[in-house]
């Protein structure tokens, strides 16, 4: 066999594997999922399984004390928990899948994100209100194959050293103020704190807006988690930011302040579990445990996870409230798809 | 004045016949092919799939229309002319201080030198994102260190100036600097390697240090200069951290902000069409610098300067201008090191960043040190990281030493090929090899998917072209008469590479282990793209603390201690290289003597 036979048949083996795409999953839908009844009859199903394989965007230290809770509430049952942005983890599901062989077992991720799941159909149908009491009413969405489990807010902050209370911006258009211009706001590039405004306002007013906001020649970001971090350090007197961050940044006695800009928008997190999970019943488990009160109760108080919205009893709504803000989540695959395509202009505008 | 390069007959050396040997070969060039060959056709594949709304591995049309939405987008041209300006200015830099750095470390005698040149490399294993964050923090216009020490010295009224760092100047500035421990590390072991006797000749026919510098040294380092100029150009051209946190925040866009754009959609997939698109212009761009390399190296003999005969470590005596390339070393490290790890350090000791100041001294504290010993898996991530760093810097540089003797000696059709193709998968997108390899190991029967053991097949295959650029560059330096002598004493094809090739050329291959090591350590895009909870990397962890919790404090604790084990690991690496190197040396002299 001469090198160039190696060579050659290496690269038509890398060749069909490589292009020898798929657009089915081809695992076989596990046995003895969906057969259960009540809350008991899954773990002893779970048990039988032995373990589950959690995708979360999470950091690890809040996951490793849910892990902890859920263990010594269902012993027997390990949960492994990888700590990945929702897109990798969606895209990770979507590349399994077209392979034929799929390891996560659920995960949670923002409704935009997991869009491509469900025009897949790579999400398990459950009755939920038969395992969890955290999964009633608004709650369930996309027809019983994902919960609502928590929102993230993204919000207008500002640094209380760099700002007098008075000249705070109240609304959005007084970040267009001239004091506001030349490398005093920290925006992020993508734009994904004012999509929606396309929505509520119209495109053309939404486009305007961006532009304006772009004369006024804010320092971008790349990405919101980089806001807190340089709002704090007193780079600038304004930054758009996420309220978890914010939080936490508050918690630290951070010089940071909430502007009461509104409305702003919120990504809604669900939790779900494939179809095709290795371990479904475990998954159903996990599911169900982490989207109960007491499972909800703990994410919160660890990692200031909570629903945002009016009536949710969170500490979450509770500043928001305390700070008069009200925030617009998109509800629709739709709406997330509208929003999705202004927030596109709006990166479009500032990347000119 | 020029100096006559000893002409040698233009000898060939054939691949033995005995089928052992070559079957060494054989395996060594099918498995650089079986590293590069997927991701390269994964990215040419994808740049003709349809990838809206759906991946490439994914059934769907194919199409050019990505090439279209590349080739005839007016932005495209627009963004290829501020990157070139920009990867051009910084390779200006980095390649005008690497080089003088590693002439002055290597040949001179420039005091303190084997102690400069491990804290040279010690900025290599701080992130290159955390690495950005840091030259914020030092020349922000409102909160940089810099910039408050000038205002104060100079009066200036205001809270901003007057020195930004969010301008084009200031990214060259960042990314020259920031290049030079890379490739310091590529040129370094060449100039090691020079024998000293022609610039002694040059210099005893009364040549100037600056003319010998530039009639002699600098033409017989040509192909490590061209080779470093080839591979940091690419990278400079990938690079993305830099134009993100300094370019984008003053509105300045280059081509890999564009492909990160394209591959972090806020939702919905990736655009794997698009980024393959400008991913296939990189691959050209690196087709094209690889063949004009090629034909530069062709006559290797022109630079053939370690031979037979034997030579001593020699240094050139610079005199009083040895306190002046000291100054200019100490210069660098200051900037380069001493205020990033200042920062780092006090960044490592707050809750969160405040510039320094009387405000934030009393908030000093070492929690974010005893939170880092109670970090989950951190144990199993630095396992990892260890194992990862160790297995895929041996097995890169052992594999990029066989394709450059291939490359460079090989007189058997396709001998250039493997080099060639592992030049070429610096056009490959982070994310694009990613893919591939999971792809790839979903369908083989070969159950690495979720373990180690992908990402050291990943690491392999994206640092192949820096192994192979160092190695080639050092090969044309052996004369291949030390080959021919061993293979005529009765030496086998493995004898002759691991006693006479492998061993004269330690300094370069020890300089490739650590720069793969560090880098493999440091990585994130493909940690990231191939993590699992049995994959976890100490990258992994110090990206969440950073991008997930805004916790810069964590990651600052985590920068430190990084840079201190690399600084172990460095100095350690090299010593043990320096002593192999004097150990035959001597050796050999023992033999010339006898």
């Amino acid at each position: 066999m001469t090198i160039r036979t190696v060579v050659l048949g290496l690269l038509l083996a890398l060749s069909m594997a490589a292009c020898g795409g798929t657009s089915a999953p081809s695992s076989a839908q596990p046995t003895g999922s969906g057969t259960a009844e009540s809350i008991d009859q899954l773990y002893a199903a779970a048990k039988r399984e032995g373990q589950v394989t959690v995708f979360a965007p999470t950091p690890t230290e809040i996951m490793s004390q849910m892990v902890t809770a859920f263990n010594q509430k269902y012993p027997g049952v390990k949960a492994n928990v990888t700590d990945l942005t929702a897109g990798q983890t969606v895209e990770r599901i979507v590349t399994e899948s077209a392979g034929g062989k799929v390891s996560i077992d659920a995960s949670q991720a923002s409704l935009g994100t997991i869009q491509p799941l469900v025009e897949r159909q790579l999400l398990a149908k459950v009755d939920w209100p038969k395992f969890t009491d955290g999964a009633s009413g608004d709650l369930l969405t996309l027809d019983g194959q994902a919960i609502i489990y928590y929102h993230l807010p993204n919000v207008i902050a500002y640094n209380s050293q760099l700002l007098k209370e008075s000249d705070v911006p109240k609304q959005w258009d007084d970040l267009l103020k001239p004091q506001f211009k030349g490398g005093k706001m920290l925006i992020d590039s993508r734009g994904n704190f004012a999509g929606f405004l396309g929505i509520l306002w119209g495109q053309e007013k939404m486009l305007q807006y961006a532009r304006d906001l772009k004369a006024q020649q804010p320092l971008f970001i790349p990405r919101m988690v980089d806001g807190i971090n340089r709002l704090a350090a007193g780079e600038a007197p304004i930054a758009t930011v996420s309220m978890n961050n914010y939080v936490r940044f508050e918690a630290k006695k951070a010089p940071v302040g909430l502007t009461p800009i509104q409305p702003v928008n919120a990504s809604t997190f669900v939790a779900y579990v494939l179809k095709n999970a290795p371990h479904p019943n475990a998954a159903r488990l996990w599911v169900a445990w982490a989207s109960s009160k007491e499972g909800r109760a703990l994410f919160e108080k660890i990692g200031d996870y909570a629903l945002a919205t009016p009536g949710s009893g969170s500490h979450l709504e509770k500043l928001l409230s305390d700070a008069k803000l009200t925030i617009w989540t998109a509800k629709t695959f739709e709406e997330v798809a509208q929003e999705d395509k202004y927030q596109k202009m709006v990166q479009d505008v500032f990347g000119k | 004045m020029s100096v006559a390069l000893p002409a040698l007959p233009q000898r060939t050396f054939r691949l033995p016949s005995i089928s052992g040997e070559r079957l060494i070969v054989a395996a060594a060039g099918g498995l650089i092919a079986y590293f590069v060959l997927a991701p390269l056709l994964m990215l040419l594949f994808s740049s003709v799939k349809s990838t809206a709304d759906r991946l490439p591995i994914e059934a769907g049309p194919l199409t050019l229309q990505n090439y279209a939405r590349v080739f005839l987008s007016a932005e495209t041209y627009r963004l290829l002319g501020t990157t070139a300006g920009y990867a051009l200015g910084s390779l200006a830099i980095a390649l005008t201080l690497a080089a003088s750095f590693a002439w002055a470390l290597e040949r001179t005698n420039v005091p303190f030198r084997s102690v400069l040149s491990v804290l040279l490399l010690a900025p290599l294993a701080v992130p290159s994102m955390m690495m950005a964050i840091t030259f914020i923090l030092l020349a922000s216009p409102t909160i940089g260190l810099v910039n408050v020490i000038l205002r104060g010295l100079l009066h200036i009224e205001g809270n901003s100036g007057p020195l930004s760092i969010y301008s084009l100047p200031g990214m060259i500035l960042v990314s020259g600097i920031s290049m030079v421990p890379s490739m310091y590390l590529m040129l370094s072991g060449a100039f090691r390697n020079m024998d000293p006797a022609l610039e002694e000749s040059g210099a005893m026919a009364g040549a100037s240090m600056r003319r010998t510098f530039t009639r002699i040294t600098l033409p017989l380092m040509r192909p490590a200069l061209l080779a470093a100029c080839a591979y940091f150009l690419i990278i400079m051209v990938e690079t993305f951290e830099v134009p993100a946190l300094l370019g984008q925040t003053a509105g300045i866009h280059v081509f890999s902000t564009r492909i990160y754009q394209a591959t972090h959609p806020g939702s919905g997939l990736p655009d794997y069409g698009l980024a393959s698109g400008y991913g296939v212009v990189l691959l050209a761009l690196a087709a094209f610098l690889i063949l004009a390399y090629q034909r530069i190296i062709r006559r290797s003999e022109r630079f053939a300067v370690i031979g037979a005969k034997g030579y001593r470590p020699h240094t050139i005596d610079l005199g009083m201008w040895r306190w002046v390339a000291l100054g200019a070393l100490l210069l660098y490290l200051a900037w380069a090191l001493v205020l990033p790890l200042l920062i780092l350090l006090w960044a490592s000791l707050l809750d969160f960043y405040s510039p320094p100041g009387l405000q934030a001294v009393q908030r000093l504290s070492l929690a974010n040190y005893s939170h880092l010993a109670s970090y989950p898996n951190l144990d199993l991530a630095l396992k990892n990281t260890l194992l990862a760093a160790v297995v895929a810097a041996a097995a890169t540089m052992l594999l990029a030493s066989i394709s450059s003797w291939m490359a460079v000696r090989g007189q058997f059709q396709l001998h250039a090929l493997p080099d060639a193709l592992t030049f070429l998968t610096l056009g490959v997108p982070s994310i694009v090899l990613g893919l591939a390899l999971i792809f790839l190991y979903l369908t083989l029967p070969i159950p690495i998917y979720g373990s180690v053991w992908i990402l050291i097949v990943a690491y392999v295959t994206r640092f192949l072209s820096y192994g192979s650029r160092i190695m080639v560059a050092a090969q044309v330096q052996l004369q291949r008469e030390l080959e021919d002598a061993a293979k005529m004493s009765g030496g086998s094809w493995p004898q002759v590479f691991r006693r006479i090739v492998l061993a004269l050329l330690m300094p370069p291959f020890v300089n490739g282990i650590v720069w793969v090591g560090i880098h493999a350590a440091r990585d994130v895009s493909l940690a990231l793209m191939l993590y699992t909870h049995d994959n976890l990397m100490l990258s992994v962890i110090i990206w969440n603390a950073w991008q997930e919790r805004a916790e810069v404090g964590v990651a600052a604790a985590f920068g430190v201690l990084l840079i201190a084990i690399s600084a172990i690991v460095t100095f350690v690496g090299r010593g043990w290289a320096a002593r192999q190197t004097a150990h035959h040396t001597m050796r050999e002299a023992r033999v010339q003597g006898a």
